[in-house]
């Protein structure tokens, strides 16, 4: 889908408020990097493969860090209902992007944070089969990572 | 069709940091699940939660179909006070919206 069918809300409010509150603009990767206002990037999210996924995001996972919480079940019973807890103790992590590796569209979550932000998410995913939950943070420009094998036991459902 | 989305959220202070908690009602259909007579359900799903503190956006998430049915999301927010007003915007990819303000 294309910006269009996503601006539920006036997207040049919005663009003003930013301005106008000046904060946002002194952070390096907001607006979303390559794409003006924090726009979505249908690109990414229509993906089907990590390679295509990241050329569209225009990084790549970056270094493993231990700084990168990321709390998932060993064994999911349900795929269709996987919880996610995140949280980045990196310095000026101002974006979190969340994958499930092996799913129809693997891009799940792309999140950014104004100065100042606690990168913190608690979220529920959908896994078609047992596969890497990854995150990567960006912060300061640099990218890292920390990745998780759930099992699922029960596909979920065409999962994308 | 409608263009609301049901949503139920909360804020709550802990010490100096709100704490956000969404529950929106959604059926995250990703375009390939079929229904009963075999036909595909199209794509319906969350494409974007906004949150602002006091008019300011602090946290945007753009929300792909993988996102399990019926979200349930929570986040932190630090230097928040009592008295702070949050609000959550949501779109979805059929165009229905949802705004809700909450004082803590």
């Amino acid at each position: 889908m294309h910006m269009k069918s996503d601006a539920g809300f006036d997207r040049r409010a919005f663009v003003a408020a930013v301005a106008a509150h000046g904060v946002l603009l002194a952070t390096a990767t907001w607006p979303l990097a390559g794409h003006a206002s924090g726009e979505r990037n249908a690109a990414a999210f229509g993906a089907r493969s990590l390679d295509a996924l990241y050329a569209a995001l225009g990084l790549r996972p970056g270094d493993s860090s231990q700084a990168i919480t990321l709390g998932v079940p060993d064994i999911a019973e349900n795929g269709a209902n996987v919880p996610v807890e995140i949280k980045v103790d990196i310095a000026g992590t101002n974006r979190v992007i969340l994958i499930g590796e092996k799913n129809t569209y693997p891009l799940l979550m792309d999140v950014a944070w104004a100065a100042g932000g606690v990168p913190t998410l608690d979220v529920r995913i959908k896994l078609g089969e047992s596969a890497n939950v990854r995150v990567i943070a960006l912060a300061g420009g640099k990218a890292y990572t920390t990745a998780k094998e759930v099992k699922v036991t029960i596909g979920g459902c065409a999962a994308g | 069709m409608s263009t609301d989305i049901n949503l139920r959220s909360r804020a709550t202070l802990e010490g100096d940091t709100a704490v956000i908690r969404a529950l929106v009602r959604h059926p995250m259909e990703n375009g390939f699940a079929k229904d009963a007579s075999g036909a595909l359900i199209p794509a319906h799903h969350l494409t974007v939660v906004e949150l602002l503190h006091n008019g300011r956006p602090v946290i945007v998430n753009h929300i792909g179909s993988g996102v399990a049915k019926d979200p349930a999301m929570g986040w932190r927010v630090p230097g928040a006070k009592a008295g702070d007003v949050f609000m959550l915007r949501l779109a979805d990819n059929k165009g229905a919206t949802k705004s809700v303000e909450m004082k803590i």
